[in-house]
Order: structure tokens, then sequence, then C-alpha cells
């Protein structure tokens, strides 16, 4: 079973809020997220990687297709069972970091698995050990607005390991960094496939970090094409 | 910010109902202490110590009331008076005396006129100056006929209300109603707690007595007093109404910043119902805690109003030179539970309203486009 499997995907957008006309961005797309394995998602701005990723994390529906995750079709959840089933088994990092602004570095990282029920005590020892094993056990106490880009980045990284999901999603995760900070991100993330087993799907327009993947493939005029 | 964005409009929404209050039960008080009293009494049988034994009842005082030319013998000059008379001393009440100060000369005896300061600078007269009052008065063949006495001023009385100091004047009881007689002599009443039941009281006590309320006898002023307090319901509307505008924008501003939240929270597994619920959570935090604090504040200030005005005015007076009138006006700030709560409620229905309407967009909005948003 895979982490996760998109079968025939197609999502379509409405050109207009009345819903007159519509565009296809991504046409019958099938992938499979291997287990223990990295997947890079190459492509030009705007052909539809980032919808490709959400529908892959059950964040946004696709038109026609479906996503299984660990075998579940998330079609066929509810809100509620569909966002649990994305909290324990698949883990976020955003370009823009999105972290809780108001909130220090590792409630950031303990947000997961409160989300999912844990107790606080319980999760504080995971936290601060995944911050300190990044470099960022001085920073705990820091709220984003006092990280720097980089920083943010890893605990972005921390929060989507927390609770130890099978899979991760980067949506261009160094793509708002400098080459130093990023070539550090791209080693963390590809560390985790290769040292924990997890599996990682990639968007990104970097070609050098997406070449250092197991698998790569190039979307294009609404299709997938392996690549490697 | 929004908690405090609802404690001031709280803030300024209690001070301002308390002002009102304070300077609408200020000239009330004025008017029931020295114009009208709480209630005039007109009785052939009733005296005013079986009125004092009513329950409810603080004080009673007879008196005459007249209106009179009074000439001063000195400077010649003239001004027509009405004259009240008090078979009593009226100048004991603590009612009475709240409001009107006897400030040169003397009350007692009353041998002579109490004038207040205003007459006095206007007629320029002085103390101990011969004044001839001419008063109308039943005659014996013709219905009224004129007469004339003569007084000297026994002393000066300021008051609070200008319009009762230039038009009134005070003089002794039995001389009063030696010339023109008592049949014209009315009871003046104090309540101390409920007015309907005195008047109850009164009339079983007497049927055929005609009692006058302060509201009956000050009926045009009473009238004008319910139209300032309607109009200033209004003003308080508008003033709620630009509350409401703000209270809408900085929640709307503070919701579609927590929508990236919302996306994000969303994205780690909480569903929508869980988010909407945090949001909600915070918004009925945020404003319990804007009204806690707007009370609190609010209060505070009503309670020190005369003294801010005071610093106020004397800041105003190091800068230009002049005093304001914020200190010259009589009045203690006030506002009751029930007005304080009804204020509260309101803006707490309000604000959880637009709390309300930004999370059920919070709610509808798309994770993907909130997210994609915030990256680009």
């Amino acid at each position: 079973m895979h982490p996760i499997e998109l079968i025939s995907i197609t999502k379509r957008f409405k050109t207009s809020e009345k819903g007159e006309g519509e565009i296809t961005i991504l046409n019958n797309i099938d992938l499979q997220v291997l287990s223990g394995q990295s997947t890079a998602i190459i492509g030009k701005s705007g052909s539809g990687k980032s919808t490709l990723l959400h529908i892959a994390g059950g964040l946004d529906s696709p038109s026609e297709g479906k996503v299984l995750c660990k075998g579940t079709d998330f079609s066929s959840l509810d809100d509620k069972h569909r966002s649990a089933l994305r909290n324990l088994h698949i883990g976020f990092i955003f370009q823009a970091n999105l972290l809780l602004e108001d909130f220090t570095a590792l409630e950031n990282v303990m947000a997961p698995a409160l989300i999912s029920g844990k107790k606080e005590s319980e999760c504080k020892d995971r936290a601060v050990q995944l911050l300190k094993k990044l470099g960022l056990e001085d920073r705990m106490s820091h709220v984003p607005g006092k990280l720097s880009g980089g920083e943010k980045q890893r605990v972005a990284i921390c929060r989507a390991l927390m609770n130890e999901p099978e899979v991760i999603l980067a949506d261009e995760p160094t793509g708002a960094l400098d080459e130093e900070n990023a070539a550090e991100v791209e080693e963390l993330l590809l560390n985790l496939v290769k040292e924990e087993g997890r599996s990682l799907l990639l968007v990104t327009h970097n070609q050098d970090f997406a070449y250092k993947c197991d698998n790569v493939y190039l979307l294009k005029n609404h299709g997938l094409t392996k690549e490697k | 910010m929004i908690l405090v964005g609802i404690a001031i409009g709280l803030i300024a929404l209690l001070v301002i109902s308390a002002v009102m209050n304070g300077l609408q039960n200020a000239q009330m008080d004025q008017l029931k202490n020295l114009e009208s009293f709480d209630l005039i009494v007109v009785s052939d049988v009733l005296d005013p110590d079986e009125i004092e034994s009513v329950n409810d009842v603080g004080e009673a005082f007879r008196f005459i009331e007249t209106n009179a030319l009074i000439i001063d013998e000195t400077s010649e000059s003239s001004q027509s008076i009405r004259i009240r008379a008090f078979d009593g001393d009226i100048f004991e009440s603590p009612r009475f005396s709240k409001s009107l100060t006897v400030i040169s000369g003397s009350k007692d005896g009353m041998a002579g006129l109490l004038l207040s300061y205003t007459t006095r600078n206007r007629l320029g007269i002085k103390y101990s100056d011969s004044i001839k009052m001419t008063f109308l008065k039943r005659g014996k063949t013709a219905t009224i006929v004129p007469y004339s006495a003569h007084l000297p001023v026994s002393g000066f009385f300021s008051s609070k209300m200008s319009e009762f100091s230039s038009s009134t004047a005070f003089m002794d009881y039995s001389i009063l109603s030696g010339i023109i007689g008592t049949d014209e002599s009315k009871i003046a009443v104090y309540v101390s707690g409920n007015q309907k039941s005195v008047v109850q009281s009164i009339l079983s006590l007497d049927p055929n007595a005609k009692v006058i309320t302060w509201q009956e006898y000050n009926k045009a002023l009473y009238s004008a007093l319910m139209l300032e307090k309607t109009l200033m319901y209004v003003f308080l509307a508008f003033m709620f109404l630009i509350i409401c505008v703000n209270l809408k924008n900085s929640t709307r501003r503070l919701l579609s910043n927590k929508q990236k939240e919302g996306a994000m929270l969303r994205a780690l597994g909480c569903s929508r119902r869980s988010v909407n619920a945090i949001f909600l959570g915070q918004g009925l935090v945020i404003s319990v805690f804007g009204e806690i604090l707007g009370v609190i504040v609010g209060r505070i200030l009503i309670a020190n109003l005369q003294n801010i005005l005071k610093l106020v005015d004397n800041v105003v007076y190091a800068v230009s030179g002049s005093r304001t009138v914020l200190t010259q006006i009589p009045f203690n700030a006030s506002i009751g539970a029930v007005e304080t709560l009804a204020v509260c409620l309101f803006i707490f229905l309000l604000s959880l309203m637009f709390t309300f309407i930004g999370c059920r967009r919070i709610y509808k909005s798309e994770i993907m486009e909130v997210i994609l948003n915030a990256s680009y």
C-alpha cells in the first residue's frame, strides 16, 4: 500500500464566479508516492504543481479521480476524518513557512500533536528533541518574528515531523531561502528519506534539488511525465 | 487591538451616558430643590405638619408666591420680580440650602427683602437700600388694586439656576400674608421616597387638595428635558453605529489575518469545525476581556470625572489664561447598573456577531487558496 496514490486526477477551475467557463489544470494524472523514496515534481510556474501537491494532501479536491492515503480514499471521508487522516499521516512544508505567529517555535512544533489529542507533556519531549536535532535548541522560546528565514523553515520541518508521518509534502521548501539555507534544508529533507525511511513528495523549481530525489516528474501540458 | 477597541468604545459610551445623566439629574435636582419642589399642595384643610406626617415626606413648608414691581429708591432702577414668602425656615432645609446660598446679609427675621446677586448687580442695589414694592392685591371695590410697601434689602443670595436667581426674591411670610392675604398660600413638599404614594396619601387626607408634581409644574422644561434625553439616545445610537462600523472593520481585518492561521491549522489536521470553534472562542475571550477593561476604566473615569475636568481646566488656564466652562457646570456623572449592563450587552452582542460573520468566512475559505495567497 502506497502512502499516497493519485488515480486519474483531473482538476478544473471555473474561470468566473458564475461558472460560465472552465480551464483544466491537471488532466488524468496518475502518481504513486513510494514508501521510503523521494519524489520531485518540476514544471513551469502556473503549471499546477502546487495544486497537485494540495490534492495529494487532501487540502483540495480533484474534479475527477481519487486520492488514496494509506489506501483510504479522501473523498470517502467527511471533513473531520479527512483532517484526522492528514494529521496522522501527512506532514506539510510550505514555501511561506506558515508558522503560528503568536506561538513560540516549540509551541508551533507541538501543534500537530496537540491537534491529534496528545497531552502537552507527551509531545513536549519529542518537540524539544526535534528542535535540538535541527539545531534550534536556543530558538525554542522564540516567536517566528524573531527567527531567520532558514530557522523558520527548519521549525516548519520539525512541525511536519512531529506526528511521525509516513509522508512529507513539501511545496517549494527552499523557494524563499538563500543558497546556504536552501542547501541546509535540502540536505535535511533528503536525510529524512534516507535515515528515517519516510516518503517525500516535493514540488520545486530548483532542478538541482529535484534531481537529488529518487523520482522526478515533469508537469507539462496538464500531464505528468517521468524524467528520472 | 480589538480588545482595546471594544474597551474604548465601551468607555466612550459609558462616560457620555454618565455625563448626560449627570447634567440632567443636576438640572432636575435644582428644579426640585428651588423652583417647583417635589410637590406643591393647594389645600384649605391641610397644614405642613399634617403633610410631614405622611410616609416618604421629607419636609413641608407653607408659602405664598406673588409678583411685584420693585424699585430701588436710591438708584431708581426697577424690575418685575416673583416674591416667595415661606412660613418656617426653609433656609435650614438641606435640600433648599444645597441649591441656594445666602452670601451676604441675613435671611433671619426676613424683615427685609432677600434678593439675588444677579438682581443686585442688574439694579445696582446695595445692602440696606430701601426698596419700594408694588403689589397687586384684591380690592374691596375693584377686583385688584395696586398696593405699595417699603422694605430694606436684608441680604443677597446666589443659586445655581440663573433663571431662578434673576426672577426671584424672598421676604417674610407674615409681612406678605399681611399685604395680600393667605388665599393664595400653598405647601411646598420635599419627598424622600415614592412620589406616587405620597400624592395618594395626601389626596386621601384631603380629596379636594390640588397636588402639583414637579413634572407638571415644569411641564415645558420637563418635556424639553425628555426631548433632550431622547436626542441623547439618538446621539448615542449614532455613536453605537460608528462603533459598529469600527468593530466590523477591525474584526474583518483581524479575521483576514486569521484566515492564514486557519488554513495552516487545517493543513495540520484541524477540522473546519475545530478551527471555527477556536476563532469563535478567541472572539468571545477578546469581547469579554474588552468589556471588563472598558467597564473598569469607564467606572474609574466616571468616578473621577470632576477631578479630570479640573485638571483639564487647569491645563487650559495655564495655556490660555482663561477658564473653561467644564468646572462651572455642577453635576455628578452617574450611570446605573441596568444602563451599564445594557451598553455592555449591546457591545458584546455586536462583537460576537461580527466575529461569527468573520468565522463563517474562514469556515468557507479554501485552504489551498489561502496558502497560495500567503506564498506569493
